[in-house]
């Protein structure tokens, strides 16, 4: 693997749902890579599909749910790819890992996994030590004995106090962020390259985020593993992100590097989206919300996903979804999926205005300029 | 703001909590002497001899972490739960000691919203008799009236009247929140507080929310208490903010002077470490070590001493800045077993490089180390998790020093960026505390 | 959170919650619409035997079928079924299911005694849950002392043998159909008392709950709208069972002869009859069984359903 091969490289991924009421397609072909010792940001709100992609690289997505599409290569190694069978439709190709490899070999030990809530992913009538050592064993291989005192050590390293002590506890004897550093260290025990952590500081406090988010960080430079940070939160993306992509109803909206995203915006969702919070740092005086809320995946408006709600939105921005492509003006990659940039041939200056749904009720509000 | 008479006014209120319940919980075997069986009573002191006043028309912000008592605070104010001690002065009135029926009569001027829009609404009710039911609770209008202000109030509140009939699970998160609102607008009160009402939300249903209750505060003059433990939306909404650590009030200040110069290290400690939606400063934020302590047992005296990075020196040493954070980095350390300790000599390398410390222990030193000057960085210890029997005795220590900037990796921005890097932009940043002496770590577990 | 959509106006959610909404996602279950009709016919023959018995002193059963209580002249005793014959004859169609010791039809007395079953098991499971459901809900929301007295008067109520009570009332008062009654009434207050209990403790922390009492809404108010409603899934689903289970408790209470005297036809009351004549006439005692365990089943197979149909689903 060279230099220039990323560690991860995730194409055109998609994965749908089969209920009742239709297909959701929740996550409808997103394209991104992560190299290594770097940490890439998966930004968007609840309902965007971030969740959804990283279940789906982990291949933890259960029916209804199913992987429907797109190549995902890790290390340069296939894991998941389709082709086209024999009647036309699509199917797994022979390249791809089976569900056992996939297991053995990748899952926990070389792609490791943070969650959002420590209580769903630690089992509670087991002592965490045990629960820890039980995974070391299992997927480095050692004898107990090794394996607790990999594990003693691992805790150690995620800055729980006197470990040895801490091994007997059980998980509800924790708080919500050592139980987050718990799971940090199952994820580190084993040393994959690559950990995917999907909102794992969302629910804790400030100041527990922000000692997570240090000893993550420190945990990069030591090990260099490369990280997918999945969260909704800007902050912690300007804080730890290198690369961020923003997720909009199932499309990358935007990806960029996070100062790029953040000083040159370039996709007017991700431009809503930093207006739209407050700041510990300045007294923001009006918050500028966005239109509407997002639809379901079930129901996408039609063309753009975002034109209903944009403030930018033409007439063409119905017709057309466009995908995330390079809109960069500086050498450096910088894509988005908006047809207002130049490398979407479609006359967008030429388009007319839409006038935004003029729904009294609903989300739309007038927003009126803050007097305080 | 109109008038400067207080609406409300807390006076030394105390909530504790007892813990074990039943009959046997609190009984335990004790043979030490006298009766075997002894009783035994914790108290969770959530809040401790808090006072404040809040004027009307403002909007009070209470920030703190989880388990510091503002969620407390909060419903003991409006008698949620009974005080354990202190009065509670609301338009005048001490509403500390009144008994049920006159406390009912008192709801009418005081509501509070909640966090959770999904389990604050009652899934088998319909929206309109939600909204309506404070009303018919305090006898006010009859049953046309109230269909009819139910219906006004949806309407103020940004949703359709017409979805009077629809049940909550039929309306999103934010909608629901403004169901919340117009529900605690019903009875027309005064004042309203706010139990982190935004804080199950999305980001960009946050503002919407936010913006709809600025709105009504206009219009309907009202006076809130919004609590939160995010610091961003307290700064957003707030007049002046209160913070909160293990049951007390520790800064209470009006909004920009709080945030631009705080003086409560604590507060300090907050602000230096939240993350910012600004990448250029990254790598400025500094970590407040450690877990709030057990509110079973606080801490004696200041109850922040546990974590706080400008803890005075006791006067018996002679100690000087460096000098002093070494010794409780240490001290830290030694209680969280964080390493081997090995040999006197490789201890005092990891912990009291380039500090000299003398005298005999217990006494007070005699010799003043030189203020060295302040070291930009310590060597980083690296170390494997991998045991190997060979090397069963290596030293190994799980501190990180704050040599390097926290946060990623401090690349430098491309040269379109104009804003510097880290400390220099942040009023509030100080230099030394942020770095060697941030660190403080009592763990309660 | 996810973030859902409004509607767009004019276009209806189908609403969730309710008592239409829940029978409509019932009858979707197979199971559950058979058993349910088994129950209506059941029922309505009940009713029909009840209101004959009670107030037109068995007019309809002489004009239309057979005097459950006279016996029949003429017809001979234990006949087998239509279409079978044993040592006392061959059956007619005149008497399809048999004829017991005193010649009269089985099937008129199966009818009515089907009234027996289904009163005893209606009034004594509505007394447990209407008594049951009161006092465990004051019991869960007020909790402390309340809590502590009420529950012990439960738990006593649980300990009583229930047998001994019964054949104790009887001893006293007289082995009338009331005092069966009473007995069933108060082994299945304590079911429902503890069941709602435990859904109150956790309702009451919920915090709509929390909100109603913050807005100043009196306790009765609350536990009427906001706490009853909402733990009230298992109940519904519990008083299937129990009613059930009540059947075989009164079917086993008038086996041993306590609850509806002869010549009053009960099911249990033949079964026990028919006891002694196994041998000679097995058919007798097939068709009080077969209508016990029926019945049972249907209510059973019914609250299977409820269950089904409220836990998951009503909760989003």
């Amino acid at each position: 693997m060279t230099a220039s091969t990323p560690l991860l490289s995730v194409d055109n991924l998609q994965t749908q749902f089969e209920t009742a009421e239709g297909t959701v397609r929740a996550v409808d072909g997103i394209s991104f890579d992560v190299h290594e010792g770097e940490t890439v940001g998966l930004v968007g709100e609840s309902g965007a599909g971030k969740s959804v992609a990283i279940s789906s690289i982990l291949r933890l997505v259960e029916s209804p749910g199913e992987i429907v599409g797109g190549e995902i290569r890790f290390q340069g190694e296939t894991l998941l790819s389709f082709e086209e069978g024999p009647d036309g439709e699509r199917r797994r190709s022979p390249e791809t890992l089976s569900n056992e490899e996939f297991r053995r070999r990748i899952r926990g030990r070389e792609i490791a996994t943070i969650f959002q809530d420590p209580m769903e992913s630690l089992n509670p009538v087991f002592t965490v030590g045990s629960q820890l050592q039980e995974f070391i064993e299992i997927n480095r291989e050692l004898p107990p004995k090794d394996a607790r005192d990999v594990a003693i050590e691992t805790l150690r390293e995620v800055d729980i106090p006197k470990p040895e002590d801490r091994f007997d506890d059980y998980p509800h004897e924790f708080s919500g962020g050592m139980r987050q550093r718990v799971l940090i260290a199952m994820a580190i025990a084993c040393q994959p390259s690559l950990i995917l952590a999907d909102e794992p500081t969302t629910a804790l406090d400030v100041t527990v985020e922000g000692q997570i988010l240090n000893m993550v960080s420190n945990l990069q430079d030591e090990y260099g593993t490369s990280f997918v940070w999945v969260t909704h939160d800007l902050a912690v993306v300007a804080d730890i992100c290198d690369r961020v992509n923003v997720m909009y109803l199932g499309q990358m909206a935007e990806q960029a590097n996070v100062h790029d995203l953040f000083d040159d915006t370039k996709h007017p969702y991700t431009e809503a989206l930093l207006n739209s919070v407050p700041r510990p740092d300045k007294t923001v005086e009006s918050l500028t919300p966005i239109e509407g809320v997002m639809p379901e995946a079930i129901d996408p408006p039609a063309g753009c996903r975002f034109h209903p709600r944009c403030p930018d939105a033409r007439e063409v921005c119905r017709e057309i979804n466009p995908d995330a492509r390079n809109v960069s003006d500086t050498g450096r990659p910088h894509n988005a999926a908006c047809v207002k940039h130049d490398a979407f041939d479609v006359d967008y200056e030429h388009s007319a205005p839409i006038k935004s749904e003029d729904d009294e009720f609903g989300e739309d509000l007038q927003v009126t300029e803050g007097s305080r | 703001m109109s008038g400067a008479e207080s609406i409300l006014r807390v006076e030394n209120l105390t909530k504790h909590f007892s813990t074990g319940s039943g009959v046997f919980d609190t009984v335990e075997l004790d043979l030490s002497g006298g009766f075997p069986l002894k009783r035994t009573v914790e108290h969770v002191r959530a809040v401790d001899d808090v006072s404040f006043e809040i004027e009307r028309g403002e909007t009070l912000g209470l920030v703190g972490e989880s388990g510091c008592g503002k969620s407390t605070l909060g419903r003991t104010i409006l008698r949620l739960l009974q005080p354990t001690d202190g009065d509670i002065y609301f338009k005048g009135r001490n509403i500390a000691d009144l008994d049920k029926g006159e406390l009912r009569r008192t709801r009418k001027d005081q509501q509070m919203i909640f966090q959770d829009p999904q389990s604050s609404l009652n899934p088998r009710m319909k929206v309109g008799p939600i909204v309506e039911e404070p009303m018919k609770a305090h006898d006010l209008y009859d049953d046309d009236g109230r269909e009819e202000r139910a219906r006004e109030l949806l309407e103020a509140v940004g949703l359709d009247p017409q979805h009077y009939n629809r049940y909550p699970h039929q309306f999103s998160g934010g909608q629901r929140q403004r169901i919340n609102l117009a529900r605690a607008l019903s009875v027309d009160p005064d004042f309203i507080v706010c139990d982190e009402p935004t804080s199950a939300l999305d980001a960009s249903i946050q503002a919407q929310v936010l913006n709809t209750m600025r709105e009504l505060q206009e219009e309907f003059n009202l006076t809130y208490l919004f609590i939160s433990h995010d610091l961003s939306v307290i700064r957003h909404i707030s007049d002046r903010v209160a913070v909160m650590y293990l049951g007390q009030i520790v800064e209470l200040a009006e909004k920009e002077e709080l945030f631009e110069d705080p003086k409560h290290p604590y507060t300090r400690s907050l602000l230096s470490a939240i993350p910012v939606p600004d990448p250029s400063q990254a790598g400025s934020r500094t970590i407040l070590q450690g877990d709030v302590p057990d509110p079973v047992d606080p801490p004696s005296g200041c109850r922040f001493r546990t974590r706080c990075p400008e803890l005075i020196p006791p006067d018996a040493y002679d100690l000087g800045d460096d000098e002093w954070a070494a010794v409780r980095e240490f001290m830290r350390a030694v209680r969280r077993r964080a390493f081997d300790p090995e040999s006197r000599a490789a201890v005092e390398a990891e912990f009291f490089d380039g500090v000299s410390l003398g005298g005999e222990a217990g006494a007070s030193s005699t010799t003043r180390s030189t203020t060295s000057p302040r070291r930009s960085g310590r060597k980083r210890r690296t170390y494997s998790p991998t045991p190997s029997p060979s090397r069963a005795s290596a030293h190994r220590s799980s501190r990180r020093t704050n040599s390097r900037p926290v946060g990623r990796r401090a690349a430098s921005p491309p040269a379109t960026s104009t804003a510097s890097n880290s400390l220099a932009g942040r009023p509030f940043s100080r230099p030394h505390s942020n770095r060697l002496a941030s660190r403080s770590s009592e763990n309660a577990g | 959170m996810a973030a859902e959509t409004e509607a767009a106006d004019g276009e209806e959610y189908e609403s969730r919650v309710g008592a239409s909404y829940t029978l409509s996602r019932l009858l979707q279950d197979t199971s559950a619409r058979i058993s349910l009709f088994l129950i209506a016919i059941i029922s309505a023959g009940a009713l029909f035997a009840f209101v004959d018995a009670e107030f037109l002193d068995y007019r309809l059963a002489e004009t239309y079928l057979y005097h459950p209580l006279r016996n029949n002249v003429g017809a001979r005793p234990l006949l087998p079924p239509v279409g079978l014959s044993n040592q006392f004859g061959e059956g007619v169609m005149a008497h399809p299911l048999g004829t017991d010791t005193r010649g009269r039809d089985i099937a008129v007395r199966l009818l009515y005694g089907s009234r027996i079953a289904i009163q005893i098991a209606l009034v004594s499971t509505t007394i447990g849950v209407v008594v049951g459901t009161t006092v465990g809900a004051v019991s869960g929301y007020y909790g402390g002392w309340v809590d502590d007295v009420l529950m012990r008067f439960v738990e006593i109520l649980y300990s009583i043998p229930f047998l001994v009570l019964v054949i104790a009332f009887m001893a006293a008062f007289g082995r009338e159909l009331i005092y069966a009654m009473i007995g069933v009434s108060i082994i299945s207050i304590p079911i429902f008392a503890r069941l709602i209990r435990s859904e109150v403790l956790s309702i009451r922390e919920e915090t709509y709950v929390e909100a109603a009492q913050a807005a100043g809404v009196k306790d009765r108010n609350i536990l009427l709208r906001h706490v009853i409603p909402n733990s009230f899934a298992p109940v519904v689903v519990q008083t299937t069972l129990q009613m059930g289970t009540n059947i075989l408790i009164v079917a086993g209470l008038s086996f041993l002869g306590f609850g509806a005297q002869p010549p009053t036809p009960s099911w249990g009351q033949m079964l026990s009859i028919a006891r002694n004549y196994m041998l000679p006439a097995p058919w007798f005692s097939v068709w009080p069984g077969l209508a016990i365990l029926v019945t049972v089943m249907a209510f059973n197979i019914l609250g299977d359903g409820l269950r089904d149909t409220l836990d998951p689903r009503l909760e989003n």
